[in-house]
Formats: C-alpha cells, structure tokens, sequence
C-alpha cells in the first residue's frame, strides 16, 4: 500500500450537472405535456408551426431523454466516480468544456427542432452541425473519465464503472454510425443509407439508445445510490457482475424488435425478437438484486422517500423489461406496434424508472454536497406518491387506448368487410384516455416542480464545499517488469492508451464504411420504382420538416386488416430511394403508404388547410402556413447532386434542369387545384403544391396502371 | 458480393420487366462488423477484468464504497 494522499473531489461540476438536471427535467415535461395537451385540444396547437405537434414531440423526447436524463448521467457519473476511484476528475477544464458544450447542444436543439430542421431519425433527429458537436463533446467526456480512471487510487473497478465505460463506448459507436450523412446546406443533409437499410441502422440505433443512454448508465448509478442509500452492501456483488456482463453482450442485436412485420427479412426480425426474450434473464438478475439490497430494511422504505423512489424505479425497470420482451414476440407486437401501448410501455420506464431513479438521487445528492438536512423530507415524501400516480395516470389510460384502437383497426363484420373502415372513429374512441394521459403526465410535472422548489431550499440552507478535502492512499506504482504484459503497461499511460483506442477505431470504421459505400451499386432496380421528382422531393422534405412520421406511418404489414384499409402491404424495394426511410412508429392519424391517388389534390389543400373541414372531429392540427408560404427551391440542386452521389439515377446534369422541372409539375397541380375549384393567387409558388405532389405519389409505383376509370 | 435475402417483402414484382426482383441488405455486414467490434471489445475487456484480479474478490467491493473517505470538515 502507498503512503496516504491529500486530494480533494469536484463537487463543483456535480452540482451545476444537478441543477441542469432539474431545470431541464421540468421544461422536458412541459413540452411533453402541451404536446399531450395538443392530441386532445388540436386548437392548443394554436396554428403556429413551431408549436406544431409534430416538431414538439421530438423536442420533448430530445430534452427528457438528453437533456433532463443525460444532465442526470453527468451528475451521478461525475459525482460516484470520484469517489469510487479515489480520485479527482482527470481535468477541471475538460469537466467545464463538457458541462457547457452538452447544455449549448441542448440549446441548439431547443432552436432546431421546433424550426423543422430535423433528420426525421427518432432521437436521433439534430442535423449534422449538433451531431458532430455531441462527438466533440462526448470525446472530452470520454478522456475525462478514461483519465480519472487510469489516475486511480482504488485498484478494482466497481460494477458500476463498468457500466459507465460501456455506455460510453456504445453510445460512442452508434452515434457516429447512425448520422452518416452527407450535408447538403449548413444546417441540412441526407443520409447515406437509403430505405430498409436505414430503418435497420436507425433502430439498432434507436433501440440501443433507450440500452446504453436510458438503461445502462442508470443501473450503473442504480449499483451505488441504492447502496449508499440504504447503507448496505448490494445484495449479491456476483450477480451484478454477472448482470454487468451477459447484459451488454446481448442488447446490441435487440434492435429488428422495432420492425416486425414490416418490409425488413424475416430472419432479421427473429433475431430481434430471440435476443430481446434472452434479456429478460439479466435485466430481472439486475432488478433483483437491486430490490433484494433491502432485504431487512423495509422498514426504512416504509420511512424513507429516498428508498422509496428507488424501489419504485427499481421495480418500474423490472416490469418495462418484462414488457419489453413480450412486445418483441411477433404475435403481441402485431397488436402493439403503430398503438399507443408502445408509448405507455416507454413511459413506465422512463417516469417509472429513469425518473424516479433520478429524484431519489437528486434528493440523496444535493444535501449531500451541500452539507445540509434536505429542506423537507415531507415534501420529498408528497412528490413521492404523486409521481407514483402520475405514472399510473398516464400509463393506464394508454394502455387501454392501445388496445381499444387495436382491436378496432382489427374488426371485421361477418360479411368481411372493416367494422370501422374510417379510422378516425378509432382515434375519437380513445380522446378521453388521451385526455386522462396528458392529466397523468400534468401531475407528474407538478411533482417535479415541487422537487424543484425543495432542492432550491436546500441549496439555499446550507453551502457546497465545492472542493470536497479526502485522503486516500496512493496505489504502489509499478515500473515495467520483466514479461509484463504490454497491457498493463499500457493501462498506466493515458494518452498512449487513448491514441491508441482512437486508432483502432477509426480503422475499424474504415474498414466497415468503404464497402457500404459502394453497396448501392449492387441493388436491383424495380423499373417501375423511380426517384422522386424535384418538387415531390422538396414536398417529402416538408412532411420531414413538420414531423408527419410522428403521427403517421408508411408501411403496410401483410394483415388482411391493413390491406383492406390501405392497400397492398409494403415491400423492401419501393424504398430504395427513400433517403431517409420514414415508415413511422406510431399511427395516431392513418398510414399513409398507400396514400398517392385515394383522394383528390384539392381534398389534400383543404385538408392541410383546415382538417377538420374534410374530416370532422379529426385531431390533427391544421397547417395553415404550407397553403401562405413560398416554396425554397434554394437546395434543389444541391440536393439532387447528393442524391446522385448515392447513386440515384437522375441523369447527368439533372440538377441544373431540375428548378425548371420542379416549376413545370408546380403548375400542373396548380391547374388541377384551380380545375377543382381551389382559389389562390400564386398557387404554384406555395409549399402546398409540393407535398400534395409527393402525397400523390406515395405507394403508387407499383401499382398497376390504370386501376380505374374516374 | 450481393446477399439476398429471399422471402417476400424483400421482392417485388415489376410491372415493366415482368420480373420478380429480389432485394439485397448488405448494411447487415456492417451492423455484424460493428457488433463483433463491440461485442469483442467487451470480451478483451472481460477477459482482462478476469486476469487482473478484478474478481478474485467478489464481495469486499460491495462494501468499500460505503465508506466516506472525506477528511471530517473542520473549516466550514
């Protein structure tokens, strides 16, 4: 043993991590419930696009998951690894560097995704400035936590450092993955995949953001607040490296769940759903372990908000992870998916486990630095029991709403024909359980913001020691021995070991990029299926940028009750030029794959217009300004030239023909708006002319022509 | 080297052609790289946790970090 050191932790970064936390948990869980507010109350919506239902779900997922979770992160990873490892973090500078570059990156999303500038990727929606600033940043996070470890005075790596550096890892790889695109503006870009391959990268990104964002970095503060809080040792160190080990290996191939039954092979879909059923084995040793920690102390639960919140999160992840699995055998999913039972399911993990796991933390935490008694144990103890509602409130109206517009999409009469072939009665059926969610979600905010005012007492009594004096002895330091593995070596050096881990990485990214690049030359062609023209192009990036897939889906699964509803179900190649794929997770309004020619151009302007002039009782905001605003033509050139570059076969030259084509079709839906009776001066300018013309064409490549005579 | 991937959402039939189109998902071999670069990583780091010594002792962790090793604050 070495002789004792004098240091001191960074409770500083903790603490400015623990309020952003705070701040940006309760203005996430705002927009989540005006937006929740918005399903019920189209009129909330208030005809501005910026308050748009479609560009704020994303801005509310965005800021609960990175912003109020990932602050959460932060302050649990830089508060417990100091203390783990003995150590201060590795550079006060690189903590600061991550604080403020993590909260300006929220920001920018705050500024974007409320403007329509989006990729469409859920949670993974910032455009290609912000994502390379989340790399910048998440790389200083990274050596930050990499040197700390390497400058440790403990010699073993507790579980839940494991944890962190795994998160770390993968989240790393993912991001970079999922967001290559190729820009075309400052601000704009499209990706390099195209169609089923996107939809697969995007969710074996997406699911694993919800494995190594929302699930791996909180069982690793789960593994020490829960036993600092209950002031007794895990129940089994064992098991939670077991869980620690067999977790990580089998969550990365989870992904396919997402898209059952939908145009990816079946292979990939089984595949998904046999690794997501395996999981339920380490996420239940996982829970147990966390719950079996109290065994003989229940009766400090019974007094302790702290432990309290903890074991409803604990026990919220047992049963999210239990879900989870059953919503990935096909049989259930194909009642589940497009419904909102997924939503109810996301919701108990993340206001049941992520949440709640956050608050017993925060109320834990913050006395703590602040060498204080919190300010009101009876106010800890009130949030408790309406969080605990909240989550009840919201989950339980969801899941009966799931159910109800499953079973409705699903009805047939004797004769074979759709009991309720409109599907807006299926969706004015579950208003009321919408209503009764977004009250749910009001009472958990409410909480929150009881919380808020808690903590800010409890700052305000006491006083942080923002450098925390400790000692600790100093590990007896090791020269490079005969035969020594070179990894040990290597372990002691930081930078060394930091070059390195970047060099391996990047070849390896190398390696895999260069033959996905040249891929596309290889697809086969259908020769019906051909690119989007200019103008149906710009009309697909309107329905981007207002969030449509939030709400509606473009892939048809092969039941008799979709194909009687929609159409012919989807298949994998009429996306071939889909850049990015957006078939959509959720149905609150109809799919829409099959959409081109079921109605009239002019029933498209009216409804954008006014939806509830074409279908009475409809929730879908109105868009008022698609019919007032001029269409940019700005990147349609640019645009083209990226897409030539992936290989779609416009011909040489296109772009500089393109502008004059897209104003050429302009007018033609213009004249057959004005044919049908729309008035408007300009008609061919407005955005509306664009998305009509790409709604047109949905789905109809492969249609037989001509089908009927009008 | 295309990899097909025969069932029938990933065919269509062409209406031009009259042919049957089968479809390819070759990102699956970067998705397979990209996992076995993760998944090998995690067992280096598995088997290196295992060599080290990090688990001969499976049970004085769990109580180590219970202890404070902050000096008793004597200035406030």
């Amino acid at each position: 043993m070495g002789k004792m050191e004098s240091f001191s932790y960074d409770n500083k970064i903790v603490k400015w991590f623990a309020y952003a936390t705070v701040i940006w948990g309760i203005v996430g869980m705002l927009v989540g419930v005006w937006a929740a507010f918005e399903l019920v109350f189209p009129g909330l919506n208030m005809a501005i696009a910026e308050l748009t239902f479609g560009r704020i779900r994303p801005l509310h997922t965005n800021a609960v998951i990175f912003a109020f979770v990932g602050n959460g992160i932060f302050m649990g990873v830089y508060h417990s690894l100091q203390r783990l490892l003995k150590a201060r973090m590795y550079s006060d500078r690189l903590s600061l560097f991550h604080f403020w570059g993590w909260q300006a990156i929220i920001l920018a999303a705050a500024i974007t995704l409320p403007l329509g500038i989006t990729t469409s990727h859920e949670y993974a929606e910032l455009e290609w400035p912000i994502n390379i600033a989340i790399a910048v940043v998440w790389v200083a996070f990274g050596i930050n936590m990499f040197g700390t470890i390497l400058r440790r005075r403990e010699n073993h790596l507790y579980v839940a450092i494991w944890f962190y550096i795994a998160t770390w890892v993968t989240v790393t790889i993912l991001h970079i993955f999922n967001n290559l695109s190729i820009p075309y503006s400052m601000m704009q870009s499209i990706p390099v995949l195209a169609g089923v391959q996107d939809a697969l990268v995007q969710w074996w990104y997406g699911h694993n953001a919800v494995a190594f964002f929302l699930t791996t970095p909180y069982l690793g503060l789960m593994y020490y607040y829960l036993p600092k809080a209950a002031n007794r040792p895990i129940f089994s160190y064992k098991l939670s490296i077991i869980h620690f080990w067999a977790l990580i290996f089998i969550y990365i191939w989870a992904g396919p769940h997402h898209l059952l039954y939908t145009s990816l092979p079946d292979w990939a879909q089984s595949l998904g759903t046999v690794f997501s059923i395996m999981l339920i084995a380490p996420s239940w040793g996982g829970m147990l372990n966390g719950l079996l920690t109290l065994r003989g102390a229940w009766d400090r639960v019974r007094q302790d908000p702290i432990l309290k919140f903890m074991v409803v999160a604990v026990s919220a992840y047992g049963m999210s992870t239990l879900e989870g699995p059953l919503l990935s055998i096909k049989s259930i999913n194909a009642i589940s998916h497009y419904t909102d039972w997924t939503v109810a399911h996301v919701h108990v993990g993340t206001l049941g486990w992520n949440g709640m796991l956050t608050f017993g933390i925060l109320y834990w935490l913050v006395p703590r630095i602040y060498n204080t008694k919190l300010y009101s144990m009876k106010w800890a103890n009130v949030h408790f029991w309406i969080s605990t509602l909240g989550v009840l409130f919201y989950a339980i109206p969801l899941y009966w709403a799931g159910w109800t517009q499953s079973m409705m999409w699903k009805q047939f009469e004797p004769d074979g024909f759709l009991t309720y072939p409109n599907f807006l009665e299926t969706v004015t059926q579950i208003l009321p359980m919408y209503f009764l969610r977004a009250i749910g979600g009001t009472i958990y905010l409410a909480g929150a913001i009881l919380m808020g005012v808690n903590l800010y007492r409890t700052v305000k009594s006491g006083h942080c020691a923002d450098d925390e004096a400790a000692e600790a002895p100093a590990l007896t330091p090791h020269k490079r021995e005969k035969g020594e593995y070179w990894h040990k070596w290597i372990e002691r050096r930081p930078i060394q070991m930091l070059i390195g881990a970047t060099i391996v990485v990047v070849i390896g990214g190398l390696v895999e990029i260069f033959p996905m690049l040249i891929i596309d030359k290889n697809v086969p062609k259908i020769a019906s299926v051909q690119p989007y023209t200019p103008l149906e192009l710009e009309g697909r990036d309107l329905y981007i940028r207002e969030g449509c897939v939030g709400c509606h889906s473009q892939m048809v699964r092969p039941f008799r009750s979709e194909t009687e509803r929609y159409g012919d179900y989807s298949k994998s190649g009429e996306f071939i030029y889909d850049r990015p794929f957006l078939w959509g997770s959720k149905r609150t309004g109809p799919d829409l794959h099959r959409e081109g020619e079921k109605y009239s151009d002019s029933w498209h302007y009216y409804h954008m217009y006014e939806p509830q002039s074409m279908s009475p009782g409809s929730i879908m905001p109105p868009y008022p300004w698609l019919i007032e605003d001029d269409l940019s033509t700005k990147y349609t050139a640019a645009k083209i030239k990226v897409l030539q570059s992936l290989n779609t076969p416009y011909p040489k030259g296109y772009a500089d023909q393109a502008v004059k084509d897209l104003e050429e079709q302009a007018r033609e839906v213009a004249e057959n708006l004005r044919a049908e009776g729309v008035e408007q001066e300009d008609l061919e300018k407005k955005e509306i002319v664009a998305l009509i013309a790409y709604l047109q064409r949905l789905g109809t490549d492969i249609k037989p022509k001509p089908i009927v005579e009008e | 080297m295309p990899f097909y991937l025969a069932n029938d959402y990933n065919s269509a039939f062409d209406h031009l052609s009259g042919e049957r189109k089968v479809f390819v998902m070759e990102v699956i071999f970067l998705l397979i790289g990209l996992g076995i670069l993760v998944a090998g990583g995690f067992l280096v780091a598995f088997i290196w946790a295992m060599r080290s010594g990090q688990y001969d002792d499976d049970y004085t962790p769990s109580v180590r970090i219970l202890w404070d090793d902050s000096k008793k604050k004597s200035k406030k």
